[in-house]
């Protein structure tokens, strides 16, 4: 949650005229939403703070197109702006993670196992074994899908959020988290087929 | 909705409580100030990058002017009248008929 003491239109108006010290006070009042939203999307190999810094120095770049005229607010404008950054952080990754079965715990295998149908519908128990999976299987997926079935699943958001944040049409958000979905189930499988070679 | 994605929900809803104990939002010590100190560094946007700004919206403008004219130009055309045959000659060619 924002601190609410903060009056940003004010703030921002001291930051173009070039106000070092509003503009510190707008980084430490923003930095709770910026550092979530890098956490939460960030390269594996990427630090957050440094993801967070990056998204700042373009926040203070990119001012002028922030007009906040159509009643936008400004912590709208700058999510957004959060959330196309680390779009283009991970679309700069070279190389996308590769799991083998061999680097799985007991507890991923377990929830593995129940993601692929392997074992009966009893769901496993670990939810730390369920978070490292469901990483992992989103790490495979390429940038865009990574980004949609975080926002949708991880975080609950709603697709006329996502659709909002990415700046993609409502289907589009749809089609691409159906196809991430299948794609995360053909993960599962691969890896589970490891597991009996 | 099919098995897998059934038990997919299942597993996000797990994980999600295990996502429950995050590290502090706090901004660390000196974070906005090295952040600040980044962006007063930054050198001044080049004139070759202003002057292309400046020629992307000239050009926008100059768009929206050829493409008003063009609009005015077909609908002026369609009640210009030096187009249609001047009734002189259906006049004419009536009384040929004739």
């Amino acid at each position: 949650m924002l601190p609410a003491d903060l009056d940003v239109p004010a703030c921002l108006a001291r930051v173009r005229l070039q106000d070092a010290e509003a503009a510190r006070a707008l980084v430490e009042h923003l930095y709770p939403l910026v550092i979530k939203i890098a956490r939460a999307h960030r390269p594996r190999r990427m630090a957050e703070e440094d993801l967070a810094q990056e998204i700042f120095l373009k926040m203070f770049t990119r001012l002028e197109q922030y007009q906040g005229r159509d009643g936008v607010p400004f912590e709208h404008w700058l999510s957004r702006l959060a959330v196309t950054t680390c779009l283009d952080a991970l679309r700069a990754e070279k190389r996308r993670p590769e799991w083998r079965w061999a680097d799985l715990g007991d507890p991923e295998r377990e929830w593995l196992d129940y993601f692929t149908g392997e074992t009966p519908a009893a769901t496993p128990s670990d939810a730390l074994g369920a978070r490292e999976i469901v990483e992992k299987l989103i790490a495979l997926l390429s940038p865009d899908d990574r980004l949609v079935i975080t926002l949708l699943d991880l975080e609950e958001r709603s697709v006329a959020e996502i659709s909002a944040l990415t700046g993609w049409g409502i289907s589009l958000v749809k089609v691409r988290a159906f196809r991430a979905r299948r794609k995360m189930r053909d993960h599962a499988l691969k890896l589970q087929k490891e597991s009996k070679l | 909705m099919n098995e897998f994605e059934q038990r997919w929900q299942k597993g996000v809803k797990a994980a999600r409580q295990a996502a429950a104990s995050t590290p502090s939002d706090e901004a660390p010590l000196g974070f906005a100030t090295r952040v600040v100190a980044h962006w007063q560094a930054q050198p001044e946007p080049p004139l070759a990058w202003l002057w292309q700004r400046l020629a992307l919206r000239v050009l926008g403008v100059m768009a929206l002017i050829l493409i008003s004219l063009a609009a005015y130009d077909a609908i002026s055309m369609g009640s210009d009248s030096a187009l249609q045959p001047p009734v002189e000659n259906a006049v004419g060619d009536s009384l040929w008929l004739l």
